[in-house]
């Protein structure tokens, strides 16, 4: 996996503009090289790591202005209410996330080319809960209510 | 008039290919991007995800899949609730009638 979600990623938006381009950079990410990373060479082997990708980013940018009479305006004998008192504002704000997650490795010897998957145990783990918990929500759910209509 | 291929893509993408010991190897990739442009906003999402390696040897083209054996696990396992519900529902209206 190359430098280009770590480069996104570090990368401080100061104008809509400089938005528009890091958007337009975040294309790069579609790349194959990307998700492949550099063959490493062990032995007779050369191996490759095939990683998943995923990265949101978003910003925002927003302003405003306006003008009351002033509390000096306001008052006879000042100015006659000649002066005015204007304001302007404005800001912005942008947050973004990226996520990788090894899929395979790539082993290119004398025998051929092999690909080894690499499980996310934790993951896995992590959806049998949910899965386990949603299940146990639905039929929990299912024997009340049979229970009050019964 | 923009269209929305502008703002979405969904392909398959070929990445350079590279040589060992006489084999070719061309690696290929699923991808994702959407990008939306709001005036002084913006956002954009990939997702880039690697499919399969072209192996190439002595003439002979080989496609060689690449399994998320963690994905399938999760969706088999999310699935797997989904149909136990639905078979559970079925079963529970059965015995209502």
């Amino acid at each position: 996996m190359n430098e280009i979600p770590n480069e996104i990623m570090v990368t401080a938006v100061r104008t809509p503009a400089e938005g528009m381009a890091l958007l337009e950079k975040l294309t790069q990410v579609a790349q194959p090289e990307v998700v492949y990373s550099r063959p490493i060479q062990e032995g007779n082997y050369t191996v490759i790591t095939a990683s998943e990708v995923a990265m949101g980013y978003g910003f925002g940018f927003g302003g405003g202005g306006g003008w009351a009479p002033s509390q000096e305006a306001e008052s006879p004998e000042t100015t006659g209410g000649a002066r005015e008192a204007a304001g302007a504002g404005g800001g912005g704000g942008g947050g973004g996330s990226s996520m990788a997650r090894p899929v395979a490795v790539i082993a290119i010897g004398p025998d051929g080319v092999k690909v080894e998957p690499v499980v996310d145990v934790t993951k896995v783990v992590l959806a049998f809960f949910t899965a386990f918990g949603g299940m146990f929500l639905m039929f929990s759910r299912m024997w009340r209510f049979s229970r009050e209509g019964g | 008039m923009p269209q929305l291929s502008d703002y979405i893509l969904w392909d398959t993408v070929t990445g350079e290919p590279f040589e060992k010991d006489g084999t070719v190897m061309t690696p290929l990739t699923q991808v994702l991007a959407v990008q939306l442009p709001f005036g002084p906003a913006g956002a954009g999402f990939v997702w880039n995800r690697p499919v399969a390696l072209l192996v190439e040897r002595d003439g002979d083209v080989q496609r060689v899949p690449i399994v998320d054996v963690t994905r399938i696990a999760q969706v088999g396992l999310l699935l797997g609730v989904l149909v136990a519900g639905l078979l559970a529902g079925r079963r529970r209206r059965n015995q209502d009638e």
